[in-house]
């Protein structure tokens, strides 16, 4: 029916543009300006087309999606996985064995009491422990760990993601792709990479060579180290501050360099990179569109900001007991030795605490 | 004879200049957008130290709104004992004073100001408003909008910095769907926010505050006026475009959050929005004319960023300058001069939908709905050209009444815009 509708249409139309003589040049001019003018208007309207459908059949006119509830939380994904492993505990009656759930698509469960899991073990379920959680060497765990106790993970372990009731330990080597969180402290031994976030609710403990994105705890800390930490290199018309007890805010275009000694009662911000030599103190903020060189045994009371790098040298603290503070860097950070910083830790590239 | 032609010819060709520079500079920012490098904005920090805010909410017969917005601010994410909410009742007619004495009553983080005496407006409301707030980092919504849980800290954090003198969020419309106007604003706001705000604050250009989801120091902003510490001349109707030059005069940085989100009600009405950007125009040309040689004049600024300023200022004006180029196009024409009207009036008009005849230019649109990830609602675009008239009419009407008011020295009168909402 339809092919004989088209045929029907195609003769009717073509009738009547057969009745022009085209050899006469007049009728040619004016059929070639009506078709030019056809296939403007063509042309003109076509554009409007998909937005007269989507006008007409609507796919796309909900507002832009806001999260209402959302808040920065660095235990939101742990917090997350862990109700609902704590909604689904009902299921886990026995002390050991494995159990289907449903999340958002059904998924085994290894439950234990306590698992003391042997060298290179290769865990394929989510793992829940009622007790603590102690594995031996080169272990695998393809999905998430879950413990009501502590977490003790023997060297070059493996975890998707890692959540302790108790406290945790990574064993060198380590690797976690994606978070690591504990209510008790969190310790990462040598060479660990700590994945998209690590929190404890006590203090984090790193040893050299690990690796992170983001980092929470009241209290982070490195490993001492005698490692020689990269020096910042020359910061031409800088703005020098020289040794001196000040107060107020420095704020300039150009870069800032605070001699040793320096104790500056304000925040500092520079549209270039900022210095700190070594035993400068800034009871305030350090905001920067560059790098930031944080010298050995400085201090600073505020928060770290950088739109570059953050280097962070031995010795140095960055707030202080009970309260938060951030450091922040777009590109990298590099932690040394014996540094504390009481709070945040975070960059959108590679964090890392400097090689033994 | 032969001079005024020249005259016109020169004028013309400085018109097209200045479209041109607008297109390379709306080209340079959603080129920025699409594969330059983005600027980090501070929502990472997590400090235990908040500033002290102070949350107002400009109110004039907003009986439809009110509860929403306070209930949700009450919700908020930010220490209570550093948060305090001042929904100011600026001379409403309707219930909108007793829905906040109520609301008060059960809730003593709200802390109403009932504006009976005195200017109308919004300036001269906020100018009140100051003189009672206590935080030092002043939040500023619309009563139209929701904020969500988490949007104080994003913008409050930013102060952290000793630069920031004001931050502006991203306002999203929530009423998309209503008509074909909605989806057309919905995508100017896309175009406007998502790549020219971000870029400008990519870039280290200007970034503006825009009035509402935003926030500003109080200490940076407040001058004494005739005895009294105010921080808006009640005579500006875009006081935010003028917030946002002074800071900028002072040394201080305006910061875009493109995190901090917020729903806001468009209009749903072409006569409502035909007035909403007549007012945006007379404001912004009322700015123009008070700051345009400072920015010139500025030590504070780089010239990049002058030049910015200055585009920025002068963008309101470009409708009328444009409308006056045809004229002088016709002129022209019928002066012997055909060159003049045959390709140049569609390059014209090619340039007026790319320039300024949106809010955005349509590749900056096309480019923010695909960073948003709204696949469907970009095959809108080609309706955008509608706007190019309505919008540079309103616009034109707009900077006529601030040359008026330029010249006159009279008093401006604050519009409010209609509401939508059912109840």
């Amino acid at each position: 029916m339809k092919p004989f509708l088209a045929a029907l249409l195609l003769t009717a139309a073509a009738s009547p543009a057969l009745a022009y003589n085209l050899s006469d040049p007049e009728t040619a001019a004016t059929v070639l300006t009506l078709l030019t003018g056809a296939a403007w208007l063509a042309l003109l309207v076509v554009p409007f087309g998909p937005g007269i459908i989507e006008l007409l059949y609507p796919q796309d006119k909900l507002p832009l999606n806001i999260n209402w509830n959302f808040v920065k939380d660095p235990f939101y994904f742990f917090k997350s996985f862990r109700a609902l492993m704590l909604a689904k505990a009902y299921y886990f009656a026995k002390d050991s064995g494995t159990v289907q759930i449903q999340l958002s698509r059904p998924e085994d469960v290894d439950v234990f009491r306590r698992l003391q899991g042997a060298d290179d073990s290769y865990y394929g379920n989510i793992v829940y422990a009622k007790e603590a959680i102690a594995c031996g060497k080169n272990c695998v765990f393809c999905k998430e760990v879950y413990s009501l106790g502590d977490i003790d993970a023997g060297p070059s372990a493996v975890f998707r993601a890692v959540g302790a009731e108790g406290a945790l330990r990574l064993g060198a080597g380590s690797e976690v792709t994606r978070w690591a969180a504990a209510e008790g402290p969190l310790l990462a031994e040598e060479g660990v990479s700590l994945g998209v976030s690590a929190a404890s609710h006590k203090s984090l403990a790193l040893a050299a060579g690990c690796l992170f994105h983001s980092l929470y705890a009241p209290e982070i800390s490195t490993a001492p180290s005698n490692a020689a930490f990269p020096q910042a290199g020359e910061l031409p018309r800088a703005t020098e501050l020289p040794a001196c007890r000040t107060s107020g805010m420095l704020i300039t275009r150009a870069p800032v360099r605070l001699r040793s000694g320096t104790e500056l009662s304000g925040s500092v911000k520079s549209h270039s990179s900022v210095l700190l030599e070594a035993g400068a103190k800034v009871f305030g903020g350090i905001f920067a569109e560059g790098d930031i060189f944080i010298g050995r045994d400085c201090r600073v009371a505020g928060n770290v900001f950088a739109q570059g790098s953050v280097f962070i040298d031995h010795g140095v603290e960055i707030g202080a007991g009970g309260g938060i503070k951030s450091v922040i860097a777009k590109r990298r950070i590099l932690l040394g030795g014996g540094v504390k910083v009481f709070g945040h830790i975070s960059t959108q590239g590679r964090g890392e605490v400097l090689k033994a | 004879m032969v001079l005024a032609l020249l005259i016109l010819k020169i004028y013309v060709n400085v018109v097209i200049a200045l479209m041109v520079l607008y297109i390379a500079r709306q080209f340079r920012f959603t080129m920025n957008r699409m594969t330059g490098e983005q600027k980090m904005y501070y929502q990472d920090i997590m400090d235990s130290d908040m500033p002290p805010v102070t949350v107002l909410v400009p109110m004039h017969n907003e009986e439809l709104v009110a509860l929403n917005v306070l209930e949700r601010l009450l919700d908020a994410d930010y220490p209570k004992d550093k948060l305090e909410i001042i929904p100011i009742n600026d001379h409403s007619e309707d219930k909108t004073r007793e829905i906040l004495d109520k609301f008060s009553a059960e809730h003593p983080a709200i802390r109403p100001l009932h504006r009976y005496a005195g200017r109308r407006g919004k300036p001269a409301a906020i100018n009140e408003a100051l003189q009672h707030a206590t935080g030092e980092v002043i939040i500023v919504f619309d009563a139209d909008y929701r904020p969500p849980r988490g949007i104080l800290r994003d913008i409050a954090v930013c102060f952290k910095d000793p630069e920031v003198g004001a931050v502006m969020g991203r306002v999203v419309p929530e009423n998309v769907g209503s008509n074909l106007l909605t989806r057309m604003l919905d995508l100017e706001r896309s175009g406007g926010y998502q790549v020219d705000q971000q870029a400008r604050y990519n870039l280290g250009l200007l970034p503006q505050y825009g009035g509402t989801v935003g926030g500003f120091r109080k200490s940076y902003c407040l001058h004494m006026v005739e005895g009294e510490k105010v921080c808006f001349d009640p005579n500006i109707l875009t006081e935010d475009t003028e917030l946002t030059i002074k800071l900028y005069l002072q040394g201080k940085q305006v910061v875009y959050a493109n995190r901090a989100e917020c729903y806001e009600e468009v209009p749903e009405d072409w006569d409502v929005r035909g007035r909403q950007i007549r007012r945006w125009a007379r404001g912004h040309t009322q700015v123009m004319f008070r700051y345009l040689p400072q920015i010139y004049r500025s030590k504070m600024l780089t010239p990049r960023q002058k030049l910015d300023g200055m585009l920025l200022l002068v963008l309101y004006a470009m409708p009328p300058l444009f409308f006056l180029a045809v004229a002088a196009l016709m002129v022209l024409f019928f002066a012997g001069e055909p060159a003049y009207a045959t390709l140049l009036p569609i390059f014209f008009l090619t340039v007026a939908f790319n320039a300024f005849g949106n809010f955005s230019a349509f590749f900056q649109i096309g480019a923010a709905t695909f960073i948003d990830g709204s696949t469907y609602r970009i095959r809108l675009l080609p309706f955008l050209m509608m706007n190019v008239f309505f919008n540079g009419i309103y616009i034109s009407d707009g900077v006529i009444d601030a040359a008026l008011d330029h010249a006159s020295g009279r008093a401006t009168v604050w519009q409010k815009t209609m509401r939508f909402r059912k109840k």
